[in-house]
Formats: structure tokens, C-alpha cells, sequence
């Protein structure tokens, strides 16, 4: 058993057996069955289960979680581009011929989304849509498209194309063609706004999360809430244990959701800036103080890798990322720190 | 020998009580298991067993030994130890042999875990390096110990062998 | 021997320092006694009745809490399944009794459980209270609101411990539906509640004896197949009514904060016509002060409905389905509903977190929780306050006063069905102690 250090300056316990481990011999509750549970309100919204998570004694507080749930649709009948009046469908619709007048919430978003575009150097791209476009065809008809059709795509590509004024609320894109999906960082979006809402309702300890890849923990008892980073797919393998408190986490994978053609695998995160299927890394997850961030930066790093997020961490204080490569080690690197996090052994 | 002033002595004297409280509580606690906790609990019989396997930092080996050895004297031994140690110090009665026993106790629970890496450990609250709780106490018994506070206050004042000439005018 | 006065004194001086640890030693003493822990090991236990309901609460005893150190049945193959369910959970063998009375006489047991049909509760209960133990009781309580009106009065006078296995009163969903919905008045007014129960097959069940000369009769079971299918002859059983509606009357009165004033039924036999003496239909209807009403039905014909318990609010509707999971819909708009859903927190993380997931998208599972609601740690919740209150007096939730409601509910309500027609309930004899 030995100390992990990798690339953190994180405060890694040494392993060995700990006092806890050996008495943690579960007792039973206090007789009291409010104690020792889990109260989970959920709602579906976006395609997934947002839920939120109370200790069992707070049930008084679950009015407030039901409200706060609510953001979720709200956000959704804004930004989904599966609903035409969304205001990004209607931003695509425009894209080439005007500007639309959007609300506080898309605006500042989109700008967000711009901020983050630049300092990952174009590995997180809003603007992508086309190449997913161009790469359906791999799972619809199992062919790799050409690199002439690939180029084709990549000419509507790019974040230069949004442009967005905070003054005046008007956004627009200039070029025809070109589409902007908030699928990367909508959820994490709508998480933040979640547990905005649920700190103006006076809560202070609970748990947000969309589906299970974009988490905010608000508060954090002890040590800070426990969360387990798991790869999906056939082996369910738990990567990384970690402690949250007052953190947002956001993770992003390709150990499910791939194509196999001819002996090569296909991941369906596509690199924005070669605008083929980015490999390399099996899991890329992200804590930082927003969930939006969060999220953005998962699908960055599984793209741009440990580079990118050593780049990114080193000017950005306050991020801490955990990428494991595609090297069957199932081991994570650490890279950046964050306050509120601790990343437990194994 | 310098006077000790009443405000001294009574300090000491009240450290002397609380260290006294802290074992004999510790010890009463172990010795009551199987117990209920009042919110409605069940709690096991103690073991050191835990405790010794779970020993950390350079003297681990020999505590890991003794908990592998299938004895219970051990078991006994600690809580009983505890028990007499606290009723020696609060009550001041044979209080040198107390302190004396809690050291050696307080000695052996700080080497079985030397706090070496400064980082907290998971489940343990606090975050040490060299110096714990445990040591802490170690050198607060001393201080009691050198202190004699056995001629302060206590029932080793009824015992004969305390009552000297010299010790009765010892605080004013 | 004559002291001078300073010599006096220096002597009371001295003996005040010398004892000034012994007030701090009473403190502690003290202080120990009100807050520390309460001496004593797990309960002693034995078990009245391993039959099907017997078996379940075996099996949910935690062995921190409790050890079973007997059983009694009249049935030794119920002994023997029993004895197969301590052994799969790696738990002392119990000894067996066919007599619970031998059991009381010759066990070293603090307390008993009682399972078994619902004639014989009130005597066998208020039998092992006399005999100076504690009492776990199945629902539903007894044959008769004078049977129940006895239990209560006897645990009182031996100042015993006396709990009915009402185990949703302890299962954590209902807890936080409870005080996370119905305190908060997210839902409203409520007018209406619904409670079903709805099954199809026969409540008939099929059942070898364990030996060719098995005779019962001694017992009160003048064949083998009256005690086995006890719950279809009116001498020993109260029906669909009370080993069903009885659960969720409990929650009804518990959620409406209130118990019920008359009562309306109807019911028969109408599929199962075997000669059986219990209705395999029943329907019930419970009035409320405040205008609130409860409905319920149990058949017997159809199983699409399940089992749920239903609050219609004016702002919302709370449904709790199959003590598992629970749905909050709203009434202003076509919002999908929230899911409620209560996990134990275990060892565990409290989320995964791992990449979206295909089965996300298609609705199934995902979100984290990897546990349903498990109705099983109720029974496990209950018969741990159970003997944390013999131990150190901590509060039950089912005490006899709280499910003296749902008895005498039920009760009425058969007596109505039979005649059909509506009954007036009394309000409680006694006060509450």
C-alpha cells in the first residue's frame, strides 16, 4: 500500500488500514428511520433523471427540492434543440440571416460557452453540430465519412461564427449552416441553476445531479459528500473515490457509447478541432465551482487530454481533473486541485 | 523546593482531576459494553483488537503482533488499567503510581500510531504531525507528576508516608 | 486528645483538600448515569409463530440488536423452515417448542414475538405480559376491539413494553412522505384517500401436514386445513380487512391526523365460492371529521392495480405504490410527476458519477439510486426500536394506543360489510396514556 501523488498536491492519505475501517461495523441506526437514509426527489427533464439528494432528517426540506426541480423544464424549453421554440432553435434557424433576442440566462451562457471555447483552445466547441451531423452516418449506415465531407463540416465549425452582445441581449450566427448544441453543457447548466435554487430556499446540504454525469454538491457533512467516478460499460469499475464539499463535478466518457467498424472503435465525442472522434482517454472528470464549468471542461480534456488539462488547471486555479487514459491501467491521473475535494484511495 | 502559590495549585490539581475523569470514563465505558447507547444503539463488546491491527508509523510491528495473538487479557487489561489510573488521579490517592501508569498507557497508545504524514486521516478528525493528543496528555501527567500535587490535594493526604513536616507548609 | 484551634483547623483544612476529588468522582458518577450507555447485550427473544409472517420478522432480526434464542409453533415444519432461515443468515439454531407456554416457563428470554392467527393474539399477548415479558405483536392487534382494549391495559399494568407490527410506521419512505409532503401541505386539501389492495388468485393456499396423524384440535384447529388457510374462517381471521386494509388504515390515520367516525361496506363471496367464510370481495368506505373520506378495496379478481395508497389534494396528488416509491403530481399542470424515493445510505457513496448513459435517455433506471426502497428494512427497523425501547426506553412508533385506530377501523368495517351497511365508530374508550 503506498501513497498516491501522481501529478496532485492534493492531500492524498496515506493507505493502510484506518481506524475507520476496521470499526466501521455497521450498527444499525439510532432506532429513528429518518436517520441513515437517502431521500431522493427526481423528476425527468433534458432526456435524464435529475434528482436531488437530501439526508433522510431533512424531508421537511423537500417542498423546496420539488420547486427547485422545476429549472429544469424552464431550462430545457430554452435551450434544447429538439424543441423548436427553444430560443437556440431559433438561434439556428437564424444562423446567416439575423440575430434573436435571447434571455439573461441563454445569454450568459453562451457566453460562458465562448470564455471556455478559447481557453481550451477549441477542444470544447458549442458549435459542433455539423460534424455530428457528418459523423451519423457512421451509426446509421456504418460507413467513416470522407475527409472531403469531414472538411466540408469543419468549415461550419467554430466559435467565431456566435456572436453575442451582454448589453443588448442579441445573439446570432453568421454563418448558414451553422448550429449551436448546448448537449455538453446544458445539463450541468441546468444543475447550477438547481442548486441556485435550492440555496435560495434556504437548503444548504444536498446533492443535484443530471443523470449521473453532472453533479453539484451543495454543503457536505464531515469529510464533504462521497461520490464514486465509475467507468461504465461491461466492467463497472469505480476510478476514483472522491469527497465533495460546496463543488460541482462533471464527467465525460466513451467506455458505452461507441461504434465498431472494421476492427476500430468509433467514440461518439467528437474533437472539435480535427473534427474526428477523439481517443485516448477512457473518462475525463472535472471539479470546479460551477456545474457548467464542470461539464464543459469534461467533454475539453476527454478531447484535448492530460495536456490540455494541465495547461488549463496550471491558469486556472480551482480546477482539479481526473483523466484516466485508454491504457487498461483504469488509473486516473490528478491534475489541478481544488478545495473542496479530496480524492480518496481506492 | 519554591512554594507553589494557591492559583498553582489549584490549576494542577484541576488538571489533575480532568485527566483523571478522561480515564476513568474511558475506562468505565469500555468495561460497560455490551451496552445501548440512550438514543437506542447497540454497542458491541470493546476489543483492542481493532486498535492494534490498526496501529500506523515506524513501531507498528509489534502492536500488529499483539493483536494477532488470540488473548483477551488484553481486552481487560486496558479498560481495568484506564479505570485504576482515573480513580488515582481523581481522587489523588497512590497518585505517583497513576501517573506513572498513565504515562506508560499514554506512551503506548501515541507509539502505536506516530502521526508522521501531517495530513488528515480519513475518519480521524484533526490533522497532526509528531505531536498528538496522546503526547500531549503524556507531558500534561508529567507536569502533574513532577508537580506532586499528591501533597496539594488528595486522599494521599491521609496516607501517613505524604504528611511531612515540609510538605504540610508547602502552599500557603 | 485536645487540639489546639489552629491545630483544628489546619486539620479540616487538610481533610477538605484531601476529599476534594470525591465531588468531581460523583459527578462523574452522576453524569454517567443519566447520559451514558445502558448496560445489557442484544435482547433475548423468542418467537410465537414461524409461519409465513413469522418467518419474514425471523429473518429482519438483527442479531446486533437481538438474539432468538427460542421458537414455539404447533406446526413442526414451520419449525423446520425456520430453522432453514437462521441458518442461511449463519444465526444460532433456536430451540424448538411446540407449547409457547413451555417456552416462557423454560427460555431465559426477555421478550417474545407473536405471529401467529389472529384469534389467539389478545390471550397469548396478554399472557407473556403477565408473565413478565415484553411484547411484539403482528397486526392486526386483535379478534376484537375488547381483546385489543385488554392488551392495552395489560402491557400498562406490568409496565411492559407492547408494540404491533405495524412495520410501514417505520419504513423510511413513508417517514419522509410524511413529513417532507402531508406536514408541509404541498398537497393541499386533501378530501379523498384511496387504498387498494388488489390481487388475482386464491387466497386458498395449498399445504401438506407434517405428519399423517397431525391433529391440531387441541389447539382450537379442529383439522389440519383450518389451521393452515386460518385466514378464511371467520373464527380465527378478520378477512381481506384486516390483514390488508389494516397496513394502510394506518397510514390513512396517520396521514389524515385523524381517525376515522363511520363506516360503510359492502362484499362477499363471489369468485371463490369453496366454502370458505371469509368475503373474497370487500369494498369500504371510512368517514373523517373535516369532510375527508377513505376508499377502499381488496379483491381477489384482478391484479393490474396492485397495491397503493392514494391522497388527492387540492394542490396535489401523493401516490405511495407497493411501499416502494412514491409520485407527486401536480394539479395545475401537465408537469410530469416527481419521484420520491427513500434508499439506505449503507456504506456506500452517495452518488456514481459516470458518463450519460444510453439507458439514461431511454428512461430506464439511471440517476444513482441503485437500491429500491427496501419494504423488508421496515420489519428490520421495527423490531430494532422494539428492543431499543426495552433497553433504554427510547419511543416506539406503533404502540397499542396508535394501532388501536386502524383495529378498531377494521373491525367495524367487517362487521358493516357483513351487514351492509353504514356503522357509526365510537371515539376511544380511554384516554391516551
Amino acid at each position: 500500500m503506498s501513497t498516491r501523488f501522481a501529478d496532485s498536491r492534493l492531500p492524498v492519505p496515506t493507505a493502510g488500514l484506518t481506524r475507520r475501517d476496521l470499526l466501521s461495523i455497521p450498527w444499525g441506526n439510532d432506532g429513528d428511520p429518518r436517520v441513515g437514509h437517502w431521500i431522493r426527489v427526481h423528476r425527468r427533464a433534458m432526456a435524464c433523471r435529475f434528482e436531488i439528494t437530501l439526508s433522510g432528517e431533512r424531508a421537511a426540506e423537500i417542498p423546496a427540492a420539488r420547486e427547485a426541480l422545476e429549472e429544469a423544464e424552464r431550462l430545457e424549453a430554452l435551450l434544447s434543440v429538439f424543441r423548436e421554440t427553444s430560443e437556440i432553435s431559433r438561434l439556428n434557424q437564424q444562423a446567416g440571416v439575423g440575430a434573436i433576442t435571447a434571455s439573461d440566462d441563454v445569454v450568459a451562457l453562451l457566453s460562458r460557452c465562448q470564455d471556455l471555447s478559447e481557453s481550451t483552445g477549441g477542444a470544447f466547441d458549442i458549435t459542433s453540430t455539423p460534424l455530428s451531423r457528418c459523423w451519423g452516418f457512421l451509426r446509421r449506415e456504418g460507413r467513416v465519412p470522407a475527409d472531403s465531407e469531414i472538411d466540408r463540416a469543419l468549415g461550419l465549425v467554430g466559435m467565431d461564427a456566435l456572436s453575442c452582445d451582454e448589453e443588448t441581449n442579441r445573439v446570432s450566427l453568421s454563418k448558414r449552416g451553422a448550429a449551436v448544441n448546448l448537449g455538453a453543457v446544458g445539463k450541468g447548466f441546468a444543475v447550477q441553476a438547481i442548486g441556485a435554487a435550492l440555496w435560495r430556499r434556504g437548503v444548504r446540504e444536498a446533492l443535484v445531479s443530471a443523470g449521473s454525469s453532472s453533479i453539484l454538491a451543495l454543503g457536505g457533512v464531515n469529510d464533504g459528500w462521497t461520490i464514486d467516478v465509475t467507468a461504465a460499460g461491461p466492467a463497472r469499475r469505480v476510478l476514483a473515490r472522491l469527497r465533495l464539499r460546496n463543488a460541482a463535478l462533471g464527467t465525460s466518457g466513451a467506455a458505452e457509447q461507441f461504434v465498431e467498424v472494421n476492427g476500430h472503435r468509433y467514440g461518439h465525442i467528437l474533437d472539435p478541432r480535427t473534427g474526428r472522434p477523439a481517443s485516448g482517454i477512457i473518462n475525463a472528470t472535472v471539479i470546479s465551482a460551477d456545474a457548467a464549468t464542470a461539464d464543459a471542461l469534461a467533454t475539453a480534456f476527454f478531447v484535448g487530454g492530460i495536456e490540455l488539462a494541465r495547461t488549463y488547471c496550471d491558469t486556472h486555479p480551482g480546477t482539479l481533473a481526473l483523466i484516466t487514459p485508454d491504457d487498461q491501467s483504469w488509473r486516473p491521473r490528478i491534475v489541478g486541485r481544488y478545495r473542496g475535494a479530496t480524492v480518496e484511495e481506492m | 523546593m519554591p512554594t507553589l502559590s494557591r492559583a498553582q495549585g489549584t490549576a494542577l490539581v484541576l488538571l489533575r482531576t480532568l485527566i483523571g475523569w478522561h480515564f476513568l470514563y474511558e475506562g468505565y465505558y469500555k468495561l460497560v459494553l455490551p451496552a445501548w447507547a440512550r438514543g437506542g444503539t447497540p454497542m458491541a463488546k470493546w476489543s483492542a483488537a481493532g486498535y492494534l491491527a490498526g496501529a500506523t508509523g515506524p513501531l507498528a510491528a509489534p502492536f500488529h503482533a499483539l493483536g494477532a495473538v488470540a488473548g483477551s487479557w488484553i481486552d481487560l487489561a486496558v479498560p481495568i488499567g484506564l479505570v485504576l489510573v482515573g480513580l488515582s488521579l481523581m481522587l489523588g490517592l497512590f497518585t505517583r503510581a497513576g501517573c506513572w501508569g498513565a504515562m506508560l498507557m499514554l506512551a503506548l497508545f501515541y507509539l502505536s500510531a506516530i502521526p508522521l504524514t501531517g495530513t488528515p486521516v480519513p475518519g480521524q478528525e484533526g490533522e497532526y504531525l509528531l505531536v498528538s493528543k496522546n503526547l500531549i496528555e503524556f507531558v500534561a501527567v508529567a507536569v502533574i507528576l513532577v508537580s506532586r500535587t499528591e501533597r496539594i490535594a488528595g486522599l494521599d493526604l491521609l496516607l501517613p508516608s505524604t504528611r511531612t513536616p515540609a510538605a504540610t507548609a508547602t502552599t500557603a | 486528645m485536645n487540639l489546639t484551634p489552629e491545630q483544628q483547623a489546619i486539620g479540616r483544612r487538610n481533610f477538605l483538600k484531601a476529599v476534594a476529588g470525591v465531588p468531581a468522582l460523583a459527578g462523574l458518577g452522576a453524569a454517567a448515569a443519566i447520559s451514558g450507555p445502558v448496560r445489557g447485550g442484544p435482547m433475548r427473544i423468542g418467537f410465537i409463530g414461524v409461519g409465513g409472517e413469522g418467518r419474514v420478522l425471523l429473518a429482519q432480526v438483527d442479531p446486533a440488536y437481538a438474539t432468538v434464542l427460542a421458537m414455539a409453533d404447533i406446526n413442526p415444519s414451520q419449525l423446520a423452515k425456520a430453522d432453514d432461515v437462521l441458518q442461511k443468515q449463519g444465526r444460532r439454531a433456536a430451540t424448538h417448542y411446540a407449547d409457547w407456554q413451555d417456552m416462557i416457563a423454560h427460555e431465559d428470554i426477555e421478550g417474545v414475538v407473536v405471529a401467529v392467527p389472529l384469534w389467539a393474539h389478545a390471550d397469548i399477548v396478554c399472557e407473556c405480559l403477565d408473565a413478565g415479558k415484553h411484547v411484539l405483536c403482528e397486526k392486526m392487534m386483535a379478534w376484537d376491539v375488547a381483546g385489543c382494549e385488554r392488551m392495552r391495559q395489560t402491557a400498562l399494568k406490568n409496565r411492559k413494553v407492547l408494540e404491533i407490527g405495524y412495520q410501514r410506521n417505520y419504513n423510511p419512505m413513508y417517514q419522509a412522505a410524511h413529513d417532507g409532503i402531508i406536514k408541509t401541505g404541498l398537497l393541499g386539501d386533501v378530501y379523498l384517500s384511496r387504498i387498494l389492495w388488489h390481487r388475482n388468485g386464491n387466497w386458498r393456499r395449498q399445504g401438506e401436514p407434517p405428519s399423517k396423524d397431525y391433529n391440531p384440535s387441541k389447539w382450537g384447529y379442529p383439522t389440519f386445513e383450518h389451521l393452515w388457510n386460518w385466514r378464511l374462517y371467520k373464527r380465527y381471521s378478520r378477512g381481506l380487512i384486516a390483514e390488508l386494509a389494516s397496513h394502510e388504515m394506518n397510514i390513512v390515520n396517520w396521514f389524515f391526523g385523524a381517525e376515522q367516525t363511520s363506516v360503510m361496506g359492502t362484499g362477499g363471496i363471489y369468485r371463490f365460492k369453496d366454502g370458505r367464510e371469509v368475503p373474497d370481495h370487500v369494498y369500504a368506505t371510512w368517514e373523517y371529521d373535516g369532510g375527508r373520506t377513505a376508499v377502499f378495496s381488496s379483491i381477489e379478481s384482478n391484479a393490474f392495480d396492485h397495491y397503493y395508497e392514494a391522497f388527492f389534494g387540492t394542490k396535489a396528488t401523493l401516490i405511495l405504490q407497493g411501499e416502494a416509491e412514491a409520485y407527486l403530481f401536480d394539479e395545475a399542470t401537465g408537469r410530469p410527476a416527481t419521484g420520491l424515493e427513500v434508499t439506505p445510505k449503507g456504506s456506500g457513496p452517495a452518488l456514481e458519477a459516470s458518463e450519460s448513459r444510453v439507458a439514461d435517455a431511454a428512461g430506464r433506471g439511471a440517476g444513482a439510486s441503485t437500491t429500491p426502497g427496501d419494504r423488508l428494512l421496515a420489519y428490520k427497523n421495527e423490531i430494532s426500536a422494539f428492543c431499543a425501547a426495552v433497553r433504554t426506553g427510547a419511543p416506539l412508533l406503533c404502540g397499542p394506543d396508535r394501532a388501536m385506530g386502524s383495529a378498531r377501523a377494521c373491525i367495524m368495517a367487517v362487521e358493516a360489510i357483513e351487514k351492509k351497511t353504514r356503522l357509526e365508530i365510537p371515539p376511544p374508550v380511554a384516554a391516551r396514556t
